[in-house]
C-alpha cells in the first residue's frame, strides 16, 4: 500500500481561457498535516475540489487513498467547503447525526460521536438550535464536526480558520492536531501564512495555478536560510544613510527594520553601531509570508512582462 | 447503489418536510376549514329563513292568478306536511293579486308603490304577467311583447321563488292553452302531471339473489373523479418543494459537495425522489381518507369503491416518480430557487393539461381523444384515474397499457434525471445550454 494519501501527477484545469491549475504534481504523505497556501484565486480550492473529484481534471491523474477514478463518493474522505455546507433550517444535533449516518455510522454511533464532538468543541448547549441561529464561529465548528464525524482517513478543510476569532481558531487548531494524532491525513487550505506555519508538517504553495513551493515547513525555512534580521535602532534615519547596498528592507517595524542581508551580517551591525545605538539585532528564519513574497514577486514580474512588452 | 444510504437520505428529507409546523398546518388546515364550512352549510340549511314570502301578482291577462294561487297553496300544504319536528324546510309563498287595468302611467305608479313596499319589508317581491301571456304564437298582437313575466325583488340571490314562479306560470299557461283548444281542464292537469326523476346505477343481482340498483347522485358522480384528478395534481405539487428547495439549497450552500463525499449522486437523487414521493403519498392519502369519510357519510360507497383507492395509489406513485424525477433534474440544472421555479413552471403546465381536459372528459370519458390521452404519459395518470372513477370505467387492457406506458415514462424520467442530476448538482455558474445537457447525458461515470 502507498504511504501517500494523495498523489497528484501533472494535473491541469482550465476554466474557459483561465488556467486555474497548471501541471501540478504533489505527494501528500498519509498521516500528515498538509497545508495549501497561497493568495485568493491562486488555485487552492480548485485543486482540493479535484482531489475530491467534485470537478474533473483536464489532464493528469489524481490518486486518493490508493484509488483513481471519477467517482466522488468515498466514505473514507471528508470535506469541509469554504462556504457553509450546512442546512440552515436543520438543528445542529440532527444535522451531525445525519452526516454521521451518511458516512456509514449506525444511528447510535452517530449520536454518540455527535455528542462527543459537541462536548469537545463546547457546543452542547447549541445542539438543539437551528444552524441559522448560530454565530459564524459556532457554525464553523459545527461544520468541522460534520466533516470529521465519520472518522474519515482523509479530511480536506477549505479555509477552516477564515473569519474565526483567535479563541475559536485555537480551539479548531487543537481539534485538527488531535485528528492528526489519530492517524488521519489532514489537508487544509489557507491564505493565513502564520496559521499554516504554526500547524503544518508540510505545505505546498500555489501561486497563479502553479506550485511554487513544496515540502516540510522546517526544510523550507532552512532552504531559505537565515538572512533575515530584525534590527531596532534609536536613529533609523542615520542607519539608512549608512545602509550597505546589498541590504533589502523588507518592512519597517515600530523601532527599526526587518531586513534581508547578505551572509556577512557583522558588517551591517558595525555600520549601524557607528551611527546610532542598536537596541536589537536578531538573526531569524524568514517567515512563510516573506518566503511567499520572495517567490511570488518574480513570478508576478514574469507574468506581466509579455503584456507590458 | 447502497439502499442504507438512500434510506438515510429519504428519511431525513421526509422528516425535514413533514415534521414542520407549516406542512402539518398545510395538511390539516384545509381539511378543518372545508370540513368546517361543510358542517356550517349543513347547519345553515336547518337555520334557513323560512318566514312567509308575500308576493304581489299583477295579472294583466286576468286568467293566471287564480290557478297560480291554487298551486301556491298546494305547495305550501306539501311543505307543511313534509316538515320535520314541526319546522318546514322552505318558506310559504303567499300570493296577493293587485289590479292594474289602466294605462302605462298607472302601472308605473303601481310598480313604484310596490317597490317601496318591498323596501319596507311588507312584501318580498312582485310580478307582472303580460296581458297576452297565454296567447299562442301567430295569434299574439305585435311581436308578442305583451307575453311576458316580469319579476321584481330586492333579493337577487333568492332563486327558489323566481324559479317556482316561472315553472308555475308556464304550467298554468300550458293548461289554459289546452283548455282553450277544447280539452277538459281535469284531463289536461292529468296529462301534464310529470313523474319523479331519480338516477340509478345499472341493476345487479346481489349475494342474496335479489336484483338491486344503487341510487346515483349527480354531485358525487362528478365530485369523485374531479376530486381524484385534483388530488393527484396537488400531491405532485406538494412533492415538488422537497425536490426544488432542498436541491437548490444544497447546491447554493455547497452542502451537495459535502453529501457527495459520502453518497453517490444517484443514491442522493434516489433518496430525494423517494422522500418527495412519500410526501405526496402522505398528503394525498390523508385527503383520500377524508374524502372517503365524506362520501360514506353523505353519499354512497358506490361512488368510491375500494378498487378505486388501489388504482389511485398506483397512478399516484407513477405520477410522483415521473414528475418528481423531472423536478429533481430541473433543480439540479438551476443556480437559484427563482430559476428553478421558472423551469418547474413548465412541468406544472404539463401537469395542468388533464385538469383543463377534465370538464370535457367527465362528460365524454370514452371519446377517442380522452381514451387515447388517458394512455399517453404524462397526461395519462390523471385522465385514466378520472375514467376509472366514472362507471363503467375503461377497458382493462386500456388500464394495463396506461400502467405500462407510465411505468416506462417513470423509468425514462428517472434515468434521464439521474444522469442530469449527478453532473448538474455540482455545476455552478450558469444554467447549462441544451447542448451541454445532451453532453451530460452521454457522459459516463
Amino acid at each position: 500500500m502507498s504511504l501517500d494519501a494523495v498523489v497528484i501527477d501533472g494535473v491541469r484545469k482550465v476554466f474557459g481561457r483561465h488556467v486555474a491549475v497548471d501541471d501540478l504534481s504533489l505527494r501528500i504523505p498519509a498521516g500528515s498535516l498538509y497545508g495549501f497556501i497561497g493568495p485568493n484565486g491562486s488555485g487552492k480550492t480548485t485543486t482540493l475540489r479535484m482531489i475530491l473529484r467534485i470537478i474533473p481534471a483536464d489532464a493528469g491523474s489524481i490518486s486518493v487513498l490508493g484509488k483513481e477514478g471519477r467517482r466522488v463518493s468515498d466514505e473514507r474522505v471528508a470535506y469541509l467547503p469554504e462556504e457553509r455546507g450546512l442546512y440552515r433550517k436543520m438543528r445542529v444535533r440532527e444535522q451531525l447525526i445525519y452526516f454521521g449516518r451518511l458516512k456509514g455510522l449506525s444511528g447510535a454511533e452517530a449520536r454518540s460521536e455527535a455528542e462527543s464532538w459537541l462536548r469537545r468543541l463546547d457546543l452542547v448547549q447549541w445542539g438543539g438550535q437551528k444552524t441559522e441561529a448560530l454565530s459564524k464561529g459556532m457554525t464553523q465548528k459545527v461544520q468541522f464536526i460534520s466533516a470529521v464525524i465519520g472518522r474519515p482517513r482523509l479530511v480536506i478543510l477549505d479555509e477552516p480558520f477564515s473569519g474565526l476569532d483567535p479563541v475559536n481558531a485555537e480551539v479548531l487548531r487543537e481539534a485538527v492536531q488531535e485528528l492528526r494524532k489519530t492517524g488521519t491525513t489532514v489537508i487544509f487550505s489557507t491564505h493565513d501564512m502564520a496559521m499554516a506555519e504554526k500547524l503544518c508538517d508540510c505545505l505546498v504553495m500555489i501561486y497563479r495555478g502553479k506550485k511554487v513551493l513544496d515540502g516540510a515547513v522546517s526544510a523550507i525555512r532552512r532552504q531559505y536560510g537565515s538572512d533575515t534580521i530584525l534590527l531596532d535602532v534609536e536613529n533609523p534615519e542615520a542607519f539608512l544613510r549608512v545602509r550597505p547596498s546589498g541590504v533589502e528592507i523588507l518592512r519597517e517595524t515600530p523601532h527599526g527594520f526587518e531586513l534581508r542581508a547578505p551572509p556577512d551580517s557583522q558588517d551591517l551591525l558595525r555600520r549601524a553601531m557607528a551611527v546610532t545605538t542598536v537596541t536589537r539585532f536578531e538573526v531569524v528564519h524568514p517567515t512563510l509570508h516573506d518566503i511567499f513574497v520572495r517567490i511570488a514577486r518574480p513570478v508576478a514580474a514574469d507574468a506581466t512582462t509579455p503584456a507590458e512588452a | 447503489m447502497r439502499w442504507s444510504k438512500i434510506q438515510t437520505v429519504a428519511l431525513s428529507e421526509f422528516r425535514r418536510v413533514v415534521w414542520t409546523r407549516s406542512f402539518l398546518i398545510g395538511l390539516v388546515l384545509p381539511i378543518v376549514l372545508y370540513g368546517g364550512l361543510f358542517a356550517i352549510m349543513i347547519w345553515m340549511e336547518g337555520k334557513a329563513d323560512i318566514s312567509d314570502q308575500r308576493v304581489v301578482v299583477i295579472d294583466r291577462s286576468g286568467i293566471i292568478f287564480d290557478e297560480l294561487a291554487l298551486r301556491a297553496e298546494e305547495r305550501n300544504e306539501e311543505i307543511a306536511a313534509a316538515a320535520e319536528n314541526g319546522r318546514p324546510s322552505a318558506p310559504r309563498y303567499l300570493l296577493e293579486a293587485r289590479e292594474s287595468s289602466g294605462g302605462a302611467a298607472e302601472l308605473d305608479a303601481l310598480l313604484l308603490d310596490l317597490a317601496a313596499e318591498v323596501r319596507a319589508g311588507q312584501i318580498f317581491a312582485f310580478v307582472v304577467i303580460g296581458p297576452e301571456i297565454a296567447v299562442p304564437d301567430g295569434e299574439a298582437s305585435g311581436d308578442g311583447e305583451a307575453r311576458f313575466i316580469h319579476y321584481f325583488s330586492n333579493s337577487p340571490t333568492a332563486l327558489d321563488l323566481p324559479r317556482w314562479l316561472r315553472q308555475s306560470v308556464e304550467g298554468v299557461v300550458e293548461t289554459v292553452r289546452f283548455v282553450e283548444a277544447g280539452m277538459e281542464e281535469e284531463r289536461v292537469r292529468a296529462l301534464l302531471r310529470h313523474a319523479a326523476f331519480e338516477r340509478f346505477r345499472l341493476p345487479e343481482r346481489g349475494d342474496d339473489g335479489e336484483i338491486a340498483s344503487a341510487r346515483d347522485r349527480e354531485e358525487f358522480a362528478i365530485l369523485v373523479p374531479m376530486g381524484l384528478v385534483l388530488l393527484l395534481f396537488i400531491a405532485v405539487q406538494m412533492a415538488s418543494p422537497v425536490l426544488l428547495n432542498s436541491i437548490v439549497e444544497e447546491k447554493m450552500q455547497r452542502i451537495a459537495e459535502v453529501l457527495l463525499s459520502s453518497v453517490s449522486a444517484v443514491e442522493l437523487f434516489a433518496g430525494k425522489l423517494l422522500a418527495g414521493a412519500a410526501v405526496g403519498v402522505t398528503f394525498s392519502l390523508t385527503y383520500l381518507f377524508t374524502l372517503a369519510i365524506a362520501v360514506l357519510q353523505f353519499g354512497d360507497s358506490i361512488h368510491l369503491p375500494p378498487t378505486l383507492y388501489a388504482w389511485f395509489v398506483v397512478f399516484l406513485l407513477l405520477s410522483l416518480l415521473g414528475f418528481g424525477a423531472l423536478f429533481a433534474a430541473v433543480s439540479a440544472l438551476c443556480q437559484d430557487l427563482k430559476d428553478a421555479q421558472n423551469y418547474a413552471g413548465v412541468i406544472v403546465i404539463v401537469l395542468m393539461v388533464p385538469m383543463f381536459l377534465a370538464i370535457v372528459s367527465i362528460q365524454s370519458p370514452t371519446s377517442t381523444v380522452v381514451s387515447t390521452l388517458s394512455m399517453v404519459p404524462p397526461f395519462s395518470p390523471s385522465l385514466m384515474m378520472m375514467r376509472l372513477a366514472i362507471p363503467p370505467g375503461p377497458a382493462l387492457w386500456q388500464v394495463a397499457v396506461a400502467i405500462l406506458a407510465n411505468l416506462a415514462f417513470a423509468v425514462f424520467a428517472v434515468w434521464l434525471a439521474a444522469r442530469i442530476f449527478r453532473i448538474g448538482i455540482l455545476s455552478y455558474g450558469k444554467t447549462p445550454s441544451f447542448g451541454e445537457i445532451l453532453r451530460w447525458l452521454g457522459r459516463d461515470g
